[in-house]
C-alpha cells in the first residue's frame, strides 16, 4: 500500500489564509487610496493665492454695495424653506449673476476673469444643509466642488464664499456683512462714543471729547485712535508717552546730535545748522541756533501735490524758497529708527506708510480752516510721526477751544489728547522772519497749544502711525481693559 | 541508497522565476515611490514659494504708491519700484524670491503681468494680475500661480 503524503495544507486552511490576506490587502488599498486623495487635496484646497483672489471678490461685494443687501437678506440667519438652496451663485463661468445686480458694471466679470475663477458661490451660514446638498448631483456644483464642500466643518455656521478655479483648485473664506468697514461698528454708536465727522475733511472721522471709546491694544501697549481716515486707515497715538523725553531737533547748546549721538556743547557740529543764507536751516547768530523746524529732509518733504521738493519758503506768501537740509529732524530719525525697532513684527505688519501733514502754521490767531490749509501745504510720507497741532485742536469738545489755533486766553479743554505733560506735535510754526525757522507747536501740561524752539525741552513724545484699512476690530474700546483688539 | 535532500531543477527554476517576478515588481514600486517623492517634494516646495510670493505681493501692493502702475509681459512698474518674473525667480521691489532647486530645479514659464481699470464709480475698480506657471521634467504637471489685487484707481 502506498504511504499517504501528509505534507501540504488542507483546502480549508488555504482558503482561510487566502481570505485573511485578501482582506488585509483590500484594507491597505482603501487606506492608500484615501492617502492619495488627501495628498492631492492638500495641494488643491485653499491655496494662499486662491484665498487672496477670493478676498478680492469679497472686497468687491462689500465695498461696491451691489445688492449686498439682497445677498444678506436672502441668506443670513434665515431659516430655509423646503427646496430652497442654501447658496447663491455669484459667478458661473460665463458671467456674474445678473439677477443679483452683479452684471453690467463689468467690474465683477473682470475680477472673475482675471482671478481665473470657474465658479463662485455665496453660501449661507447653514453648513449642514449645504453639505447635505453636496451629497447629491447638483447642476451648480461639479463633483470636485461637492467633494470640497463635504470637507467643510459643520460646526462653523458662517456665511461663506466658495470658489472653484480653472486650474482645479478650490478656496473658501468667511463672508460677513458686518465686516463692511470696521467703521460701521463706530458709526452706529457715534453719539455715545465720541466719533464725529471731521469738519474740515470730508469722509474723515475723528474722536473728540473727554474720553471717547477709542482705546486699542497693539500687543501689550494701549493706543488711542485719533481718526478714521477717508481711505479707511486708522490714525493711532500711543496712550502713554515714551519713557525717553526728546528734543525735536538739536541746536547749538544741545548735548545730542541729529542722530542721537553725543554732541559737544556749544557747537553746531552734528546739527542741521547751515551758514549759508540760502538754506532753510540758516540762523544768525550761530550761537542762538535752536534747531531747525522742518520735519523731513530735501525730497522727502512733499508739496501739496505730494511731489518731493528741495526748497520751501520761510515766510508765508513769500516767493523766495530756501534749500531744505539733507537730514531729517532728530525726532523723525528717532521715531522711525529707534522707536520703530522696538515694535514687534506683528504690529509693524499692521502699520502702513501714510501721508502726514507737516506744513508750518502761522501763529496769529487765524481760523482753524486757515491753519488746516497751511498744514496741508507740505507733507511727508512715512511710518511714524506725531500728532499734528490740528489733530489736537479738533479733538476738543469745547467749541471755543476749536475756534482759533493759538490764543493767549484760557480755554476749558475737554480733550482726550490732553495728557497733562508738555509734549511735542509734528507741526512747525511758520517763521515770521528769515532767520527764525526753529519754532514747533507743542502742548503744555494745562492743554494749551504753545510753541517753542526745536532744541528746547526735552518734552514728552507720543508716537503716531496709521494702521492698515483692512484690520478688523473686536471689543468696545471704552477703556484700557476693554480696548479694541485686532483679530 | 538514494539521496532525497536538495531541490529538483524544476523546483529551482520555479523558485527563481517567482523570485525574479517579485524582485522586478518591487523594483518598479521603489522607482515609482522615488518619482512620487521627487514630485511631492518639488510640489511642496513650489507651492510654499508661491504662498510666499502671494503674501509678499499683497504686502507690497498695500505699501506702495499704486497710483501709477504699468504692467507688460513679465514686468510691472509700480510707483518707483517694480515686479519682475524671471526664469526661476520673482523680484518684488527689492525682494527676490527664488524657486527651489532641490531636489530638482524648476523653471518659471508663461509669465503674465497686467493691470487695468474699469470706469465705474467704485472703490476698487482697478486690478493688477500676476500669473505664471512652474514646470519641471520631474513634475507630473505644471503648477499654475494666479494672483489678483484690486485697488482704487
Amino acid at each position: 500500500m502506498k504511504k499517504m503524503n501528509n505534507k501540504g495544507f488542507l483546502l480549508v486552511e488555504t482558503l482561510i489564509v487566502a481570505t485573511f490576506v485578501l482582506t488585509v490587502l483590500v484594507l491597505l488599498y482603501i487606506q492608500f487610496k484615501n492617502l492619495v486623495v488627501n495628498y492631492n487635496n492638500s495641494y488643491n484646497y485653499n491655496t494662499v493665492e486662491g484665498i487672496y483672489n477670493l478676498n478680492a471678490v469679497k472686497k468687491y461685494l462689500i465695498e461696491n454695495d451691489v445688492d449686498t443687501e439682497k445677498l444678506y437678506q436672502k441668506l443670513a440667519n434665515k431659516k430655509l424653506a423646503n427646496n430652497e438652496k442654501p447658496y447663491l451663485v455669484i459667478y458661473d463661468g460665463s458671467g456674474c449673476n445678473k439677477s443679483l445686480g452683479l452684471y453690467g458694471t463689468g467690474l465683477c466679470d473682470k475680477i472673475a476673469e482675471k482671478g481665473n475663477f470657474k465658479k463662485i458661490l455665496y453660501a449661507s451660514a447653514d453648513a449642514t444643509s449645504l453639505k447635505e446638498l453636496a451629497k447629491t448631483t447638483n447642476s451648480d456644483m461639479s463633483e470636485d466642488m461637492r467633494n470640497f464642500i463635504k470637507l467643510l466643518k459643520s460646526s462653523e455656521n458662517v456665511n461663506r464664499l466658495i470658489a472653484e478655479y480653472n486650474d482645479g483648485t478650490f478656496a473658501t473664506i468667511v463672508y460677513d456683512r458686518s465686516e463692511k468697514y470696521s467703521l460701521s461698528s463706530f458709526i452706529g454708536r457715534a453719539e455715545d462714543c465720541g466719533l464725529y465727522d471731521d469738519p474740515l475733511e470730508k469722509g474723515r472721522h475723528i474722536f473728540r471729547g473727554d474720553d471717547p471709546c477709542n482705546y486699542i491694544k497693539l500687543d501689550k501697549d494701549i493706543y488711542r485712535i485719533i481718526s478714521i481716515e477717508s481711505d479707511g486707515t486708522f490714525k493711532v497715538i500711543k496712550n502713554e508717552p515714551l519713557a525717553d523725553k526728546l528734543i525735536w531737533d538739536p541746536g547749538y547748546s544741545s548735548t545730542i546730535n541729529k542722530t542721537g549721538g553725543i554732541k559737544a556743547n556749544n557747537t553746531t557740529s552734528g546739527t542741521r545748522y547751515s551758514s549759508n543764507t540760502a538754506d532753510y536751516c540758516y540762523h544768525t547768530p550761530m550761537e542762538n541756533y535752536s534747531g531747525c523746524n522742518v520735519w523731513s529732509k530735501s525730497n522727502s518733504t512733499l508739496n501739496a501735490s505730494k511731489n518731493g521738493i528741495q526748497a520751501m519758503p520761510r515766510v508765508l506768501g513769500n516767493a523766495t524758497t530756501y534749500n531744505l537740509p539733507s537730514d531729517d529732524s532728530y525726532i523723525n530719525y528717532y521715531l522711525n529708527n529707534k522707536f520703530l525697532n522696538t515694535l514687534s513684527e506683528n504690529v509693524k505688519s499692521k502699520i502702513t506708510e501714510h501721508i502726514f501733514e507737516v506744513g508750518p502754521i502761522k501763529r496769529n490767531n487765524q481760523l482753524l480752516s486757515e491753519d488746516a490749509l497751511q498744514s496741508a501745504n507740505y507733507k511727508w510720507l512715512g511710518q511714524i510721526g506725531l500728532m499734528s497741532a490740528l489733530d489736537y485742536v479738533k479733538a476738543d469738545l469745547n467749541d471755543t477751544c476749536r475756534t482759533v489755533f493759538y490764543s493767549s486766553g484760557s480755554c476749558e479743554h475737554r480733550n482726550w489728547l490732553k495728557k497733562n505733560v508738555y509734549e511735542w506735535t509734528m507741526s512747525p510754526v511758520f517763521p515770521t522772519s528769515t532767520t527764525s525757522g526753529d519754532f514747533v507747536w507743542n502742548i503744555s501740561s494745562s492743554g494749551q497749544l504753545l510753541y517753542s524752539a526745536a532744541s528746547n525741552g526735552p518734552l514728552s513724545v507720543r508716537p503716531v502711525f496709521y494702521l492698515t484699512s483692512d484690520i478688523k476690530l473686536s471689543g468696545t474700546g471704552t477703556n484700557k481693559d476693554n480696548a479694541y483688539i485686532i483679530y | 541508497m538514494k539521496n532525497n535532500k536538495g531541490f529538483t531543477v524544476v523546483e529551482l527554476l520555479a523558485a527563481f522565476t517567482l523570485t525574479m517576478v517579485i524582485v522586478v515588481f518591487l523594483f518598479e514600486i521603489v522607482l515609482e515611490l522615488k518619482n512620487v517623492y521627487v514630485d511631492s517634494s518639488l510640489k511642496t516646495s513650489v507651492i510654499s514659494k508661491n504662498s510666499v510670493v502671494a503674501t509678499t505681493l499683497n504686502n507690497y501692493f498695500k505699501r506702495q504708491d499704486i497710483s501709477s502702475v504699468s504692467c507688460f509681459s513679465n514686468t510691472c512698474n509700480v510707483g518707483s519700484s517694480n515686479i519682475t518674473i524671471g526664469s526661476n525667480d520673482i523680484t518684488i521691489g527689492d525682494q527676490v524670491i527664488s524657486m527651489p532647486t532641490e531636489p530638482k530645479p524648476v523653471e518659471i514659464s508663461k509669465p503674465i503681468m497686467e493691470n487695468g481699470c474699469v470706469s465705474v464709480s467704485s472703490k476698487y475698480n482697478c486690478y493688477i494680475k500676476v500669473s505664471y506657471s512652474v514646470d519641471s521634467d520631474y513634475l507630473e504637471k505644471e503648477i499654475p500661480f494666479n494672483y489678483i489685487y484690486t485697488y482704487s484707481g
